[in-house]
C-alpha cells in the first residue's frame, strides 16, 4: 500500500473521533455583526461594519483549547454611514476590495482566562498577508433556540473584542490621521449543525 | 532662519506628491548630466523623473514589499524596471526600430503581473473587456513615446500631461494614493522638463518610455482592473499620445519665439485631450 493510501485511511479513521468530540456550527449571518472603530486624527472614534459575514464553528465545551472557527468577510461589504468614506474605503488605498475580495480570520486556539472567557489565538489574512491575531471572546449562552422557527436547534453565541494594527496588513494610507489601531468588536451566533 | 525641516516635512501630501518629485527631478537631472558627461548625460539624465517618481512613492507608501502583493506594489518595480529596459533598448538601436513589439510586449506583461491575483475571476472582479480597452490606449502611448524619435520635448510634454489625467481620473475614483503617484510623476517629469524649456537639452527616448511613461500607463492598467476609475476617460485619455501629431497645424513656425512656443501648443492640445477625460471621468462618475 502507498504511503499517501495509509495516510489518507488513517485520515479518515481520524476524523469521525474529532467529530464527535466538537459540534460543528454555522454562523448566522443575521445575528452576526463585525465591527471596528478608527480614531479620526484624534477627534473622534469613526465606527464601521461589514455587512457580508459568514463563517463556522466547532464547540467543545471539555476541551475548549481544540475549538476552531473560521470567519469570512467581503470586504466590499464595508459600511461606515458615508458612501464617499466607503468607496475611498475599498480603493487600494485601505481594503483593495477588487483586489483582495476576502478578509479572513482562522482561530485556531483557545486560552481559558475565565469560566466563560478565554483568548482566541488565530491568523487573519487581508491584504494578502496572514499575520497572526488575539481576539478576548465570552460565551455568552449556549442553549437551544427559544424561538419556534428555530426548532429548538442549539445555539451559542459569542462575543469577541481586539485590536490590531493596519499597518502590520499592510495598510499604511492615511496613519497616523486614520488611527493604526482598529478596535474590533465581533458578535456571533451560531446554530449547530 | 526658516524651519527647513518643517517645511520639507515627508508627511505633507504636498511635500510627497509635488516638491519631492519636483526637487529629485529637477536636481537629478542635472546632476546626471554633470556625473554622465556630455555623450551619455542628456540621454539618460531622464531617469531622474524615475527616481524622483519612486522617491515620491517611498515618501507615500514606504518601501514596496518584495515580492510585491498588490498591483500598487508593483507599481515602483514596473517603474524601476521599465528604466532597466530601456537603458538597453538604448544601447541597442536596432531594437528601438521595434517599438510596436516591445510596447505590445510590455502592456501584456504589465496587465498579467498587475492583475495576477484576480486573473481567475475574468469578468467579475478581475480583468474585463474595459480593462483590454485601457491596456490597448495604455499601448499606444508607449508605442508613440518609443517610436518617437523627439528632441525630449515633445515626449516629455505629452508624458506629463497623460500623468496629470491619469491622477485627475484617480482621483475622481476614490484612489488617492495613485492620484498622489499619478501627480507625483508630473511633477517630477515637470522637473525634468525644467531643462527641457525653452531649449531642448536631454533626449527622453526609450528610458523615459518605458520608466515615466511605462510607469503611469501600468497605473491606469491598475485603476482599470481594481478601482472604480472610469475606463471609458482612462480609454480616451490614450489620445494624448497624438497631442504633437494634433497639435501641428497650430504650431507657430516663424518668429523667434517659434520654438518655445512648440511644446507649450502641444501641451494646450493634449490639456485639451485630457480635460475631455477627465470630464467623462467626472460626468460618469456614481459617486453618491
Amino acid at each position: 500500500m502507498s504511503r499517501l493510501a495509509s495516510l489518507a485511511i488513517a485520515a479518515g479513521l481520524a476524523l469521525p473521533m474529532s467529530a464527535q468530540a466538537a459540534d460543528n456550527y454555522k454562523l448566522d449571518p443575521t445575528h452576526t455583526s463585525v465591527f471596528f472603530h478608527a480614531n479620526h486624527i484624534g477627534y473622534s472614534k469613526v465606527f464601521g461594519l461589514f455587512r457580508d459575514v459568514s463563517g463556522e464553528f466547532t464547540l467543545d465545551e471539555d476541551n475548549l483549547s481544540a475549538n476552531k472557527v473560521r470567519i469570512l468577510i467581503k470586504a466590499a461589504s464595508i459600511d461606515t454611514n458615508e458612501k464617499a468614506r466607503d468607496e475611498h474605503l475599498r480603493s487600494p488605498d485601505f481594503f483593495n476590495a477588487k483586489e483582495f475580495g476576502e478578509i479572513v480570520f482562522v482561530g485556531t486556539r483557545v486560552e481559558k482566562t475565565g469560566d466563560k472567557a478565554g483568548k482566541l489565538h488565530g491568523d487573519l489574512t487581508m491584504l494578502g498577508v496572514t499575520k497572526p491575531a488575539t481576539l478576548d471572546i465570552t460565551l455568552n449562552k449556549i442553549a437551544p433556540h427559544p424561538v419556534p422557527k428555530y426548532n429548538k436547534v442549539q445555539t451559542a453565541g459569542f462575543s469577541a473584542r481586539g485590536t490590531i494594527k493596519r499597518t502590520d496588513w499592510g495598510m499604511k494610507y492615511g496613519v497616523p490621521g486614520v488611527s493604526d489601531e482598529i478596535a474590533l468588536m465581533i458578535e456571533v451566533e451560531g446554530h449547530k449543525q | 532662519m526658516p524651519d527647513l525641516a518643517a517645511f520639507f516635512d515627508l508627511n505633507d501630501p504636498l511635500v510627497q506628491t509635488a516638491l519631492l518629485p519636483l526637487a529629485v527631478g529637477a536636481g537629478g537631472a542635472g546632476l546626471l548630466r554633470v556625473l554622465a558627461g556630455p555623450g551619455l548625460g542628456p540621454r539618460i539624465a531622464v531617469v531622474a523623473a524615475v527616481l524622483a517618481l519612486l522617491a515620491s512613492y517611498v515618501a507615500t507608501l514606504g518601501l514596496p514589499p518584495w515580492p510585491p502583493r498588490a498591483a500598487i506594489h508593483k507599481i515602483a518595480y514596473i517603474a524601476a524596471l521599465g528604466t532597466a529596459i530601456g537603458f538597453v533598448l538604448a544601447l541597442m538601436p536596432k531594437l528601438r526600430g521595434q517599438a510596436a513589439p516591445l510596447a505590445l510586449a510590455g502592456v501584456v506583461a504589465a496587465v498579467l503581473w498587475l492583475g495576477w491575483n484576480r486573473l481567475g475571476d475574468f469578468g467579475a472582479n478581475g480583468p474585463t473587456l474595459a480593462t483590454a480597452g485601457v491596456a490597448f490606449a495604455g499601448y499606444v502611448v508607449l508605442y508613440r513615446t518609443l517610436g518617437e524619435a523627439g528632441d525630449g520635448q515633445s515626449e516629455g510634454v505629452n508624458a506629463l500631461v497623460h500623468a496629470f489625467g491619469a491622477g485627475a481620473i484617480a482621483l475622481i475614483g476614490n484612489s488617492a494614493s495613485l492620484a498622489q503617484l499619478s501627480f507625483a510623476t508630473v511633477a517630477a517629469l515637470g522637473g525634468f522638463m525644467l531643462w527641457n524649456w525653452p531649449k531642448a537639452r536631454f533626449a527622453f527616448g526609450p528610458v523615459g518610455a518605458f520608466g515615466a511613461t511605462g510607469a503611469v500607463v501600468a497605473m491606469t492598467l491598475q485603476m482599470a482592473m481594481f478601482t472604480r476609475a472610469s475606463t471609458s476617460a482612462l480609454m480616451l485619455l490614450g489620445l494624448v499620445a497624438f497631442a504633437d501629431i494634433l497639435a501641428r497645424p497650430l504650431q507657430p513656425t516663424v518668429g523667434a519665439m517659434a520654438k518655445a512656443a512648440r511644446p507649450l501648443v502641444q501641451g494646450l492640445v493634449a490639456a485639451v485631450i485630457v480635460g475631455a477625460a477627465i470630464g467623462l471621468a467626472y460626468f460618469l462618475d456614481e459617486q453618491p
